[in-house]
């Protein structure tokens, strides 16, 4: 029966859910005490086991009326297709048991050798459910494989190359995965604050402290590391392709938000817009699309760097200190407009750090209207951004800036 | 209390604790009780998934103990800490003593050595301050421990958690190795703010929890709104599982309907209408955009009529 339970999770992990040895081991235990001849407590025994996630459960429960073909009556004691009856599951279950985890034993000592060595011939069924747990086992570690590279949904979302035209499901499910990156720097860089608040005693503090209380050192005082928040200032250029990957960078500088003193977004093709505010009442992903159709921006322009830096320069220069950090997003082709480069330079020796971010590839750098030479001796960092493995180093970046 | 016998003595005894579930739920928690493995609940705010350990608790008789999650949780917060204010004073109470003792000793290495041997004086149970992960393992009867959000907390706490409960055992570096006299039954509670590992998932059974169903919900209303009228509980009800169809900002919680059902009793109202509604939604809603939206569509007309 114990091999019904096994082909069960086999079931389960070709839809797509992810069932480990150690969790069927489980299920099968749990039979032992769940009256199994009622079908909702077996489904929620088995559930409880095997399912570790509410998305999976939509599987589990198609795949468990699938598997086990029983009529609720209970009047068919043979179910069809030769399905083993409910009872026979609890009858030698715990025996079953033993023999799975001896099995799984054998199965491992045998590993490396190719077939398990059959030296005291098991008899038929044995050796199916050797076969059986060999399989298993391939699956098992296919599985652990996956679970090691750290897979999530988005998997695969960190290959994808940003700097295209992408179908709007593959859109929401990136924004998720810039989202979960987001969270993940956050942390890191919650846990440094945590770290330094833990600071050493200050015993200076302490024994002046101490003077209250009759020389007793009655209130320890701890040094405090101070981590200053900077202040980012984003300028996207959004001209054609490149929106493609600034929808997600502003989607990144969004979710880190709180990490600054104060983060401000500008958008720029020909002129320049703020649009910090504009996120704060409505949920990003409608206000993001919105964009597009904001006159001020001109979206469909030709961008022009020169004048964007200019016009930032002349409305936005006293706003900047030694604590900001400007981020500038763009593919640095002016259309051959003045790129006015020496309006960055002035920019750079105001703020704390300036980085440049290309969603081009290194090699169009400098290949027809792309002056990205001129602009990067006024950058303290330019960086190809195209991707999210990308996106995390940059995210790592500004927040350590 | 002795423990359960089946699932149906789960739904019995919650009931009777006016906590309404079906076997969905019963299930897991009768299991984890038999096989002592911790449960992991997930499910959306506010529909009892704290409760659960409560229940639990009474229904067994044993002491609850709680560790609220929270971002920057960390062992001293956890599990334990050495309270040094404590220390410091009885140092400086007991400084006659102390200079008696090294009175007799004559460099200052002997005396080190002397101070040494009563270290263990200082690093006592005595000056252990213990946290819920502490208490919970000290504790000499069997508890239900409750780690509440756990995805608010980070992952190195999650990973530290993890090797708690898999021997229930710590180490204080200055004690020694404390092990629990009895396992506790272990909670865990999560609205998926974050994904939790493999890891502690696969060591968990898990549990579900979605919205309860029309009569479910009916009942828990009932139950917990005395002087409602069984129609107006019905209303009540369909309305506000409409309302949860809707794709809100804030959707109703079970709490909030029960909150609700109990402001409509006060205002002594017989049915839903729009009137009632107006006077009362905010005890239900609490998003001003999501009152506007249901006072402006009109959906009270279709859920009251």
């Amino acid at each position: 029966m114990i091999k019904r339970l096994v082909e069960f999770a086999r079931t389960l992990r070709q839809s797509g859910v992810r069932v480990s040895m150690a969790e069927t081991l489980d299920a099968a235990e749990v039979l032992r005490h769940a009256p199994v001849t009622e079908r909702p407590a077996f489904k929620a025994s088995l559930r409880t086991t095997l399912v570790k996630s509410h998305e999976d459960i939509p599987a589990f429960d198609e795949a468990f009326e699938r598997f086990f073909l029983v009529q609720v009556g209970g009047e068919t004691e043979g179910p069809p297709d030769g399905h083993p009856d409910l009872d026979d599951i609890h009858d030698d279950g715990e025996q079953d048991i033993r023999r799975f985890q001896d099995e799984q034993g054998e199965a491992m000592a045998g590993e490396g050798e190719g077939e398990p060595a059959d030296g005291d011939e098991p008899d038929e069924l044995e050796g199916e459910l050797e076969r059986m747990l060999a399989r298993v086992q391939v699956g098992e570690q296919a599985s652990d494989a996956v679970t090691e590279s750290g897979a999530q949904p988005n998997q695969q979302a960190e290959d994808v190359d940003l700097y295209q035209e992408l179908p709007p499901g593959d859109v929401d499910n990136l924004y998720e995965a810039v989202e979960e990156l987001a969270r993940n720097l956050v942390t890191r860089k919650s846990l440094r604050f945590r770290k330094s608040r833990h600071g050493r005693v200050d015993i200076k503090k302490t024994i002046q402290r101490s003077f209250r209380t009759g020389n007793l050192p009655f209130h320890i005082i701890y040094k405090h590391r101070k981590i200053k928040k900077n202040e980012l200032v984003v300028l996207c250029d959004v001209s054609g392709s490149v929106w493609e990957v600034a929808r997600f960078f502003i989607k990144l500088v969004h979710e880190m938000q709180n990490q600054f003193s104060r983060a401000r977004s500008f958008l720029f093709v020909d002129r320049i817009n703020e649009v910090t505010d504009e996120f704060d009442s409505r949920p990003f992903e409608d206000t993001v699309e919105n964009l597009k159709d904001d006159h001020a921006l001109n979206f469909f322009g030709l961008s022009d760097f020169g004048r964007a830096f200019y016009q930032f320069h002349d409305e936005h220069l006293l706003s900047l200190s030694g604590n900001t950090v400007l981020v500038i997003l763009g593919d640095a082709r002016t259309n051959w407009f003045d790129p006015q480069d020496w309006v960055l330079g002035e920019l750079n020796t105001r703020v704390h750090q300036t980085i440049w971010l290309n969603p081009e590839p290194v090699q169009y750098w400098d290949t027809d209207d792309s002056v990205m030479s001129k602009y990067s001796p006024h950058c303290d960092h330019v960086l190809e951004c195209r991707n999210l493995v990308q996106l995390k180093e940059i995210g790592e970046l500004i927040l350590r800036a | 209390m002795t423990a359960f016998t089946s699932a149906h003595d789960v739904i019995q005894r919650f009931e009777a604790q006016d906590y309404i579930c079906g076997p969905d739920l019963a299930t897991p928690v009768f299991l984890m009780e038999r096989l002592e493995k911790p449960l992991l609940v997930e499910g959306p705010p506010g529909v009892g998934k704290t409760e659960i350990a409560k229940m639990l608790a009474d229904a067994l008789g044993r002491r609850l103990i709680r560790l609220q999650c929270y971002e920057g949780l960390d062992e001293s917060k956890a599990l334990y800490e050495w309270e040094y204010t404590k220390q410091l004073l009885y140092t400086q109470m007991l400084k006659d003593r102390i200079g008696e003792l090294l009175k007799q000793t004559e460099t200052l290495g002997n005396a080190v050595e002397a101070l040494n041997r009563e270290d263990s004086a200082f690093f006592s149970r005595q000056f252990l301050l213990p946290r819920p992960l502490l208490e919970a393992i000290l504790a000499p009867e069997p508890v239900v421990l409750l780690v509440d959000e756990i995805d608010r907390s980070d992952d190195e706490f999650e990973s530290f958690l993890l090797e708690v409960l898999s021997d229930f055992q710590v180490s204080i570096p200055e004690l020694g190795t404390l092990t629990a006299a009895q396992r506790p039954l272990v909670v865990l509670t999560s609205n998926a703010n974050r994904n939790l590992s493999e890891a502690l998932r696969r060591r968990c059974l898990y549990l579900y929890i979605n919205y309860p169903t029309l009569e479910q919900e009916v009942r828990i209303v009932l139950c917990k709104t005395p002087g409602i009228d069984e129609d107006l509980a019905n209303q009540v009800v369909r309305f506000v599982q409409k309302i949860r169809t809707l794709n809100m900002r804030k959707p109703p919680s079970i709490a909030e309907t029960i909150d609700w059902a109990l402001a409509l009793v006060v205002l002594n109202a017989r049915h839903l209408s729009r009137d009632t509604l107006s006077s009362s939604l905010n005890v239900l809603m609490k998003d001003r955009e999501d009152i506007e939206r249901i006072m402006r569509d009109g959906y009270h007309d279709q859920a009251a009529g």
